[in-house]
């Protein structure tokens, strides 16, 4: 499904460039469950970005199920965005003014669908998630634990075919975290493919692989044993 | 009070802490509030401010009204003069007021003179002391023209080099003589209408001998109008309630002079009014305008200030942690922003002076009282009350908005979500949605006297204005008939015949005419004359009146008027030859809707023995009155059967007024060098000139409402910026979700021209409204005209979706990852 060829991804700051993600080589197949780990800074967040074509700043061949992404513009990457991927964040990012009907319907707002049909697919989401009494309540009102079920649902209520979760249990205590991750769970079983990005070893046991990163570099991925740090890091 | 001088201090701190918005807030303040200083000095002093006269509100016009003959301003006869004086029951005093054209004669260089024949009681009415010498009093009192003679400061110093043994001096008027009894000071102006300028000599007139009618006839009304003072206690109420039984009683007795068709009766109008005149509509709406301005510039401050005080929240919880109270939470964010409008009235107070300056070489110079606009302790008081208004205006929203905090604490304990306080951004959104609605209705009034004005100039004058001068000259009435220098006709015709060959050998000049009286050249004077029409008896109900003219036979040729029927004059028709007239259009239809004029015989009602006069032919109609006043009937006689004193010269040339005026004078002047020569003009100017209160108020009107638009775009600009900033997450969640920078666009610019419309609507509601009012101010124009509703409509939601643009645009430049970091 995915394949990154020699990925990297710098920032301009004052003094000149600095490398976040640097010769990324990464293979993921339909239907696998993959965990990202490592430390803070190690440029977690970014590859989620490029992976969920939010990014448009890097270099290197990115290939998504038939399109060679690194070929694609703005335009056909965001489409791309929006038929196959979901996202669920760390700090949710509900949006406060709407409800959570609301909530779920915006993403498929910005897909071509009538209106009828996104509300039987919100109504189907609200039902499967078991949070159709919420629908009308606004994201303040809700507990961190349902806040991150809306965000979850929200990412799927547009049926993706991969699920970006980048460290979606990172504000939630461990009971509530249980219960996202064995959703996770049970959609990977239904055949999304997941990558989430996590600190926490329990989580990351849910995963098929899990890929570790630092400074930038793949240090170990199961699927790719050449992965390693350089002795040197070249400029 | 400690605690305000505490809140003072804080509140100053505060303000230099951030100095941009400062000096944002204070310049924006300053300039609103000095525009509305200056305007409100104009106001103040043409309208609010009493006469400068004892008991002002004691002082009355009196009014002659005709309905039946559809005159609202009708002459007064001797006799009633008498009446209201002697009978009436009503006034203390009253005077005739008879604005009249002059020569003064016997200095070096002939003038022409503003003068004003007025009773002996005119200035003892009004209490007005002179500077120097005496008024008239009681034992002046002749049935003719009085000896002495009153004048003007301005006169005295034109005239006499302010030569302080003035008194006693003779002077000739109209080749009278005349001694100078006393000089007014000069804050002394004539209450009322006036020819041309301010009154410059004041003679008083018995109006019982010659040069008047006498014996005197009821019927005979040429004083044209009086003033009176009310007896003493009396209200307005009881003296037009005493008045109404009087003139029934008058036209019990004398059934034959005021016929019941007529509906002859009398209206007293507050002198004040009579001085202002129609300009206090337009005065008014413009201190509205203003003011809009003002309150769109508090909006604008408001919501920096309300998005800045979002940015405090923690301070002010922090003051609410060690138990400031809500109220005193809401008494320092006013404190702050009266403290801020205060350091605007301060800067306002010498914008004034010269805002009032710009606002004076705007003004035509027809407003009355002009001489009175000052900036004094009124406008003063003014400044400071408007600061702290102002201050208290736009500090409200901030101020409310704490004392919401409390609330919104509890409600947003534990959300996490993205977004920005309901609350705030619903008094945000209600300012920009003010700011819109009073921007149109501004636009929408300047838009109607916009096109006003355009449909007043696209009017068919009736005579073509293109290079064509005029001069003028009055040809004396001496009150002596012996002092007469053209006592005959024959010798008028002479003196006109001599002049118009000297003015026609002139280089540049193609053709001359004269006209006298009132000539359709947007001659404000009025000279309705009744006439009677041959054969036309027992109707004598509907004695129809005409404006009365002179014209020489091409007058209408050099004028290019139309001839409809008939025949213009010829040189026959002279003072030997058969009594004659023309009338024009107006007259026509109004008095012959069914038949032809021409070849009827009708007999004016001037002057003693005027024969009948067979009307020869119609010329066309023209706005004789300004071009955006209705059409009136015209008569003409020729010039060479009657003397109308007024004298005007048409000229058609190719040399400019400028430089005709010398030859002009010099050209007459060989004929007889007593005649001053005066106005010597462009029709085009004049024209021009009479538009000059129409031209004054849309140009005060289109800035004021330009700069609305502008601070409203601003306005719009600033708090969508603002939405934005404070959405910067959401939009960064949103493209996570799929939305793409074309769905971002739309987002915020959907968000904000919801709220410019919503403005919009509301502006055109309230237009529909308010503009009924100032209908009297528009021409040709409907006060809800569609074209200007629909343009201003689309032109104002044109300007806000650009002020929406910038912010959405940049809106859509976000990157979301750098968005999604944000926390
Ligand atoms: N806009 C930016 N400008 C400069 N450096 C950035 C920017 N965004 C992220 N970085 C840097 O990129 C590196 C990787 O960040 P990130 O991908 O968020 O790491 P992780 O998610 O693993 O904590 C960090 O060192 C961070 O400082
Ligand atoms: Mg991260």
């Amino acid at each position: 499904m995915i394949q990154l060829r020699n990925i990297e991804r710098t920032y301009k700051t004052g003094a000149g460039v600095t490398y976040v993600l640097r010769r990324i080589n990464l293979d993921i197949r339909d239907g696998e469950f993959i965990t990202v780990m490592g430390p803070s800074g190690s440029g977690k967040s970014t590859l989620m970005s490029i992976l969920g074509m939010l990014d448009d700043s890097w270099a290197g061949e990115y290939n998504f199920l038939e399109h060679e992404v690194h070929k694609l513009d703005r335009k056909k990457r965001s489409e791309l965005n929006r038929k196959y991927i979901g996202f669920v964040f760390q700090s949710y990012h509900l949006l406060d003014n709407l409800t959570v009907y609301e909530n779920l319907d915006v993403p498929l707002s910005y897909r071509n669908i009538s209106r009828g049909q996104r509300a039987s697919m919100v109504a189907e989401i609200l039902d499967r998630f078991q949070i159709v009494g919420k629908k009308d309540l606004y994201p303040s009102q809700l507990s961190g634990g349902q806040q991150q079920l809306v965000g979850v649902a929200r990412a799927v209520v547009g049926n993706p075919k991969l699920i970006l979760a980048d460290e979606p249990t990172g504000n939630l205590h461990s009971s509530q975290s249980k219960e996202i991750m064995d959703l996770f769970k049970k959609l990977n079983d239904a055949g999304t493919t997941i990558i989430q990005v996590t600190h926490s070893e329990l989580n990351a046991a849910y995963g098929h692989r899990t890929i570790q990163l630092f400074d930038g570099w793949i240090t170990s991925d199961p699927a790719n044993p050449q992965a390693r740090i350089p002795a040197v890091a070249t400029p | 009070m400690e605690t305000l001088i505490q809140d003072v201090r804080y509140g100053l701190r505060m303000l230099r802490k951030a100095p941009g918005f400062t000096a944002v807030a204070v310049t924006t303040l300053a300039l609103g509030i000095g525009a509305n200083t200056a305007l409100f000095s104009v106001v103040d002093a043409v309208l609010l401010r009493p006469l400068a006269y004892q008991q002002p509100e004691q002082l009355v016009s009196v009014k002659v009204e005709m309905p039946g003959i559809n005159l609202a301003d009708g002459g007064i006869s001797q006799p009633e003069l008498d009446d209201f004086q002697r009978r009436s029951g009503v006034f203390a005093q009253v005077s005739a007021v008879w604005p009249i054209s002059a020569n003064i004669t016997g200095r070096e260089r002939p003038e022409r003179v503003e003068a004003n024949a007025v009773s002996t009681s005119f200035f003892t009415l009004l209490e007005a002391k002179p500077a120097l010498g005496r008024v008239f009093n009681d034992g002046d009192y002749r049935p003719g023209f009085t000896e002495g003679a009153v004048i003007s400061d301005s006169l005295w110093h034109k005239m006499f080099g302010a030569d302080p043994n003035v008194l006693g001096q003779a002077i000739r008027l109209d080749t009278d003589l005349y001694t100078i009894i006393g000089v007014m000071p000069p804050e002394f102006r004539h209450p009322g209408r006036t020819l041309r300028q301010d009154v410059e000599i004041w003679v008083a007139a018995g109006y019982a001998a010659d040069p008047f009618p006498h014996p005197p006839v009821r019927t005979q009304r040429f004083i044209p109008g009086a003033i009176a003072r009310l007896q003493p206690g009396m209200t307005m109420a009881q003296a037009q309630s005493r008045l109404d039984a009087f003139a029934a009683q008058l036209r019990e007795q004398y059934p034959t002079d005021y016929p019941a068709t007529v509906g002859w009766h009398l209206r007293l109008v507050p002198l004040q009014q009579v001085v202002v005149g129609n300009v206090s509509l337009m005065l008014y709406l413009l201190l509205a305008a203003v003011g809009a301005v003002l309150l769109i510039a508090c909006v604008n401050i408001a919501s920096l200030l309300l998005a800045r005080s979002s940015a405090r929240q923690r301070e002010v919880a922090i003051r609410q942690a060690l138990g400031a109270g809500t109220w005193r939470l809401i008494r320092q964010t006013l404190t702050e922003s009266v403290l801020l409008s205060l350091c605007g009235g301060l800067l306002a107070v010498p914008l004034t002076f010269w805002l009032k300056n710009i606002l004076l070489t705007l003004v035509p110079s027809s407003l009355p009282r002009l001489s009175e606009v000052a900036v004094n302790g009124r406008t003063l008081l003014f400044v400071i009350s408007v600061s702290v208004i102002t201050g208290l205006l736009f500090g409200l929203a901030p101020a409310l908005q704490v004392s919401r905090w409390r609330l919104m604490e509890k409600l947003n304990q534990g959300a996490r979500g993205v977004g920005m306080a309901s609350h705030q951004h619903r008094s945000l959104s209600a300012l920009v949605i003010c700011e819109f609605a009073l921007s149109l209705v501004l636009l929408v009034s300047a838009g109607l006297l916009l096109r006003s004005f355009w449909k007043v100039l696209q009017v068919e004058p009736g005579f073509n204005s293109d290079h064509l001068v005029t001069a003028q000259f009055w040809l004396p009435v001496p009150n002596d008939p012996k002092n007469n220098p053209y006592p005959t006709q024959e010798k008028v015709n002479v003196f006109m015949d001599e002049v118009l060959r000297r003015v026609g050998a002139l280089p540049g000049v193609k053709e001359t005419a004269i006209g006298g009286g009132v000539i359709p050249t947007l001659n404000t004077l009025r000279n309705a004359v009744a006439f009677t029409i041959e054969g036309r008896i027992g109707a004598a109900g509907e004695a129809p009146t005409a404006e009365l003219g002179a014209a020489t036979p091409n007058l209408f040729h050099v004028l290019q008027t139309p001839l409809i029927r008939g025949r213009v004059f010829t040189e026959a028709d002279d003072d030997k030859g058969e009594p004659v007239m023309l009338i024009d259009q107006t007259a026509a239809e109004r008095y012959w809707p069914h038949g032809d004029p021409v070849g009827k015989r009708i007999q004016p009602q001037f002057g003693r023995g005027q024969p009948l006069r067979r009307v020869v032919g119609v010329v066309g109609r023209s706005r004789g009155d300004g071009l955006d006043a209705p059409y009136a009937p015209h008569m003409f006689v020729p010039a060479r059967q009657i003397n109308l004193n007024t004298i005007t010269v048409y000229i058609r040339t190719e040399a400019s007024p400028e430089a005709l005026a010398e030859p002009i004078r010099r050209a007459v002047q060989e004929v007889n060098p007593d005649l001053p020569v005066f106005g010597v003009r462009s029709v085009q100017s004049i024209i021009s000139d009479s538009l000059a209160s129409r031209r004054f108020a849309l140009q005060i009107l289109l800035f004021f409402a330009a700069t609305a638009m502008l601070l409203a775009a601003i306005g719009i600009y600033g708090v969508m910026a603002y939405f934005v900033s404070q959405r910067v997450r959401e939009i960064g969640v949103r493209m996570a979700l799929g939305a793409q920078r074309g769905d971002v666009l739309k987002l915020v610019v959907r968000q904000g021209m919801s709220l410019a419309l919503v403005g919009v609507v509301l502006g055109l509601v309230t237009s529909l409204f308010l503009m009924r009012l100032i209908s009297r101010l528009l021409f040709g124009v409907s006060s809800a005209d569609p074209v200007t509703l629909v343009i201003l409509t689309a032109l104002l939601a044109a300007v806000a979706f650009l002020a929406n643009y910038i912010p959405a645009s940049r809106a859509a430049r976000i990157d979301p990852m750098v968005a999604l970091r944000h926390e």
